[in-house]
């Protein structure tokens, strides 16, 4: 598992929690809040379709107090010819009802019983002339007179689905005064009717709006429940808006709804910044590192970068350092592998080593390679008079002279120094990227014979040493590493044949020793 | 019914509240208590403008006693007053279809305890029509009053008002009262004017129900010409002869009104003066009545009016003109028809009507 997909692993979960957590108390905090606000609004609402209702009341009791107390009703009720009485008086009572007529389209009728039941006036406002008064209506009126109720109100509706606001009174025949309660048969009624439209709209888009109807009862309601409101429209008549369960219920998936899907979003945001921050700060440094480490391994680079401080800069720089010291202990186990323990300078693998690399750029870019092939002689005269130690002290100063002979005759003649190396015993070798008959070549040649004139000194003491030396180039005398070796190692032969001291080109050499082969293999 | 006078104390007082009776009341009774008042003095309730002043003040200068016009422009609103004992009434002019009612109920006098000299006795139909209660004032004919400068062609029938043309819409003043409505409508259906069947009324209501949109307003044209709001804006209306007269006086100089009876039928109807039985000086108001009967009295006052008079005497003091005026008399060859009382009972329904009416028009 990746760095990021461990620190996914940790942080999804974590902050999704801690989200579901803020959601559902989110919820809980609007819920409550919800019902609070609806009973509120409830209330309001319902206080609403009281006062609508009051108003009409309001305007009810004007009406009847002004037909009551109009001159016209008192004739009229005064009048017992009926003919004349409607013909002359009853536009009367018809001015005193239209002298509080609202004039905002409002239905406002008058209707006059007998205490008989029978009806004797009838008025109202409305556009169609030819209604009759309704039967409920009429019952109400009879209901009154039978029940000898003073005075008394409801909300009715007619057959034909018109809700009505009735209100009636009784009055004594003569006086339109309040009857004496035991001469009730001499009253007559009063009722006056509304259609309460504005009530009835404020209702009606209530119980649209709560999808439930109004309870209206003549008795005391009490709330139903934790949402529900109750007013008191009338002294007998209360009305109670419950929605149901199921309003509230929407209302509150919405909110769960939302509340889901804003801990969802919040959840997938904050771990968005979350991983970011960790990839950006944690994990990607580590990929760095990773990344350049794996590089190091490839030799696809040589280094590595230090972030900074911190962990990881810190890990950086040990690991850095590890490298550092891990490619110094490798250089000096390559350098002691290729060294002679003699005399200090490269041994027959540094040499080969070497040889190919020659080769190779030989190949790509067509530079002659020449080898010398040294050979002193009768150095085992050293060894068997002066000691080993003398042999290799003699073999030490050969090689440091030959360095140094290269290196001069390279800078004399402006060219690239080449190497030396001791094959083995006497037999050492040098390798330049020239071609044997350049200046170079010569003049190195010739300084090197030059260091055995008359022997080899070291520290004053003069060894009857000399070199023998075989010149052999690629790709003039041969075109791989065996047979340049094979063709330095017959000229130096050569040159030994020729009597020593002397160096043997293998390109001069005869053609009859050319053909002889070689007659040492190493 | 003259509508000849514009009753625009009640009027107003009926518009911004509908307090006209008892505002009309409470005038009459400030009226009789007015302190240094001559001391003999008699209150007529009657139109406006349907009195000529000379004879007013001829009465006055005769007898030395004032006489108190109390202005109505509403028949029902009149019988109420007449109804109601507190008001202080001594002669009414109340129309013919009216005054049986209040007769019988014993608030008018009969007029047989108070004969006239034989000259001043009206045409016998008119005088039928008045019965005991009432002697003949005036009559006349229900019809069409119109703007001659508004109107390129001059209205002929009731269909000219009652389904006008569209230049019309917004300048037309029906009235109030419920039985001149009605009488116009029915007219137009062909229909008696006094019907109280309610298939008729159904008609006939439906006749100004699809009128309602081109009305102005339900009031006498006199009445409404006098409002600012309507002044200048109405072209044709519902009036009586005589009207033009008083639509004329108000029309700042010009005189473009005119009555025409409608082709359909001549509504007639007769006024009728009445004494109640409530005033203090019965004597002196009999004795106005037959001051006012006199044919020559009775000749000023119809040229004052622009009306016929009741008395053939006194027509025959007409001039010539007045008396081929077809807007006075109505021309022959036009079916006539007497007003006479509708039937009770079609009462309620016919003043639903109006009611409904006014009612459709306010809520436009």
């Amino acid at each position: 598992m990746t760095l990021n997909k461990r620190a996914l692993a940790l942080i999804f979960p974590i902050v999704l929690l801690g989200y579901a957590l803020a959601g559902a108390m989110a919820y809980h905090g609007y819920r409550t809040a919800l019902i609070a606000l609806q009973k509120a609004q409830l209330n309001q609402e319902a206080f609403q379709l009281k006062s609508s209702y009051a108003d009409y009341m309001s305007l009810e009791s004007r009406l009847l107090y002004v037909v009551r107390n109009s001159n016209a009703f008192l004739l009229f009720l005064n009048e017992t010819d009926e003919a004349y009485r409607t013909r002359a008086l009853a536009v009367g009572i018809q001015d005193s009802l239209q002298s509080l007529d609202p004039r905002d389209d409002t239905f406002v009728s008058c209707s006059i019983f007998q205490s008989d039941g029978r009806l004797v006036f009838h008025s109202d406002n409305g556009q169609d002339p030819f209604t009759t008064l309704g039967e409920r209506q009429r019952a109400f009126a009879r209901a009154a007179i039978e029940d000898e109720a003073l005075t008394r109100s409801a909300l009715i509706v007619e057959d034909d689905g018109v809700p009505y606001l009735l209100m009636s009174s009784l009055v004594q025949e003569r006086t339109a005064r309040q009857p004496v309660l035991s001469r009730l048969e001499q009253a007559v009624l009063l009722q006056i009717a509304i259609r309460p439209v504005r009530f009835q709209t404020i209702r009606t888009a209530l119980e649209a709006e709560y999808r439930t109807r109004i309870e209206m009862s003549p008795t005391p309601l009490v709330p139903n429940g934790e949402v529900s409101a109750v007013v008191r429209l009338a002294p007998d008549l209360y009305a109670r808006v419950t929605p149901p369960k199921s309003y509230l219920h929407r209302e509150f998936r919405k909110i769960a709804v939302v509340s889901a899907v804003t801990s969802l979003s919040l959840s997938f945001v904050s771990i968005g910044v979350l991983m970011g921050l960790v990839r950006r700060f944690v994990t990607g440094p580590v990929e760095e590192l990773d990344r350049q480490v794996t590089g190091i391994m490839m030799q696809q680079r040589q280094d590595i970068d230090v972030p900074g401080s911190g962990e990881v800069g810190r890990l950086a720089a040990n690991v850095r350092r590890l490298h550092w010291e891990l490619d110094q202990a490798l250089k000096r186990t390559q350098r002691l592998y290729e060294t002679d323990p003699v005399t200090g300078i490269g041994n027959r693998i540094y040499f080969n080593e070497m040889l190919e690399r020659f080769f190779h750029e030989e190949r790509t870019t067509g530079q002659p390679v020449t080898m010398l092939f040294i050979d002193l002689d009768h150095f085992k005269t050293v060894n068997d008079e002066y000691g080993h130690r003398a042999g290799d002290a003699l073999l030490e100063a050969v090689a440091q002279a030959l360095i140094q002979a290269l290196n001069e005759t390279a800078r004399a003649c402006d060219a690239a120094p080449g190497i030396a190396a001791r094959f083995a015993g006497d037999e050492f070798a040098v390798l330049v990227q020239a071609g044997p008959r350049t200046a170079y070549v010569q003049d190195l040649v010739r300084s090197i014979l030059a260091m055995f004139q008359g022997g080899f000194s070291v520290d004053g003491t003069r060894y009857p040493v000399t070199a023998s030396i075989g010149v052999a180039s690629a790709p003039e005398d041969g075109a791989t590493t065996a047979t340049l070796l094979s063709c330095a190692d017959q000229a130096m032969y050569h040159a030994k044949a020729t009597g020593r001291n002397a160096a043997a080109f293998h390109g001069d050499l005869p053609a009859l020793a050319w053909t002889e082969g070689s007659p040492r293999r190493r | 019914m003259r509508r000849a006078g514009n009753g625009e104390v009640p009027r107003a007082a009926s518009k911004s509240g509908k307090c006209g009776p008892v505002c009309l009341l409470a005038g009459l009774l400030v009226l009789t208590c007015v302190p240094g008042a001559r001391a003999v003095s008699l209150n007529l309730l009657i139109w406006e403008w349907d009195l000529a002043p000379s004879l007013a003040k001829a009465w006055t200068g005769t007898t030395g006693t004032d006489l108190n016009q109390i202005i109505f422009d509403n028949g029902e609103r009149r019988d109420l007053l007449i109804a109601n004992v507190e008001a202080p009434i001594d002669m009414a002019v109340i129309d013919s279809a009216h005054i049986d009612a209040l007769g019988q109920r014993g608030l008018l006098v009969d007029q047989d305890r108070y004969p006239l000299p034989p000259e001043s006795r009206s045409e016998a139909r008119w005088r039928s029509m008045c019965g005991r209660y009432g002697v003949p004032y005036i009559w006349g004919a229900t019809g069409i009053v119109y703007r001659t400068d508004r109107l390129a062609t001059p209205p002929e029938s009731w269909a000219d008002l009652l389904r006008p043309a569209a230049a019309l819409a917004g300048h037309i003043a029906m009235t109030d009262d419920e039985e001149e409505i009605m009488a116009a409508a029915l007219g137009f259906l062909g229909r008696p004017m006094y019907s109280g069947d309610v298939e008729d009324l159904k008609r006939a209501f439906a006749v100004l129900k699809a009128q309602v949109p081109a009305v102005l307003t339900y009031s006498l044209p006199v009445t409404a010409q006098q409002e600012k709001s309507f002044h200048d804006r109405i072209f044709i209306g519902l009036g009586n002869s005589g009207d033009q007269r008083t639509l004329n006086m108000t029309s700042d100089g010009a005189r473009p009104w005119r009555f025409v009876t409608p082709r359909d039928g001549a509504v007639l109807w007769v006024d009728c003066l009445a004494v109640l039985t409530r005033s203090r000086h019965p004597d002196l108001a009999e004795r106005f009545v037959a001051f006012l009967a006199r044919p020559d009295n009775a000749a000023r006052n119809a040229i004052f009016l622009q009306q016929p008079p009741t008395n053939l005497r006194a027509a025959a003091l007409l001039p010539r003109d007045m008396r081929a005026d077809p807007q006075i008399y109505p021309p022959a060859g036009i079916p006539v028809e007497y007003r006479r009382p509708v039937p009770t009972d079609s009462l309620q329904l016919r003043r639903r009507i109006m009611s409904a009416l006014v009612a459709i028009h306010d809520a436009q």
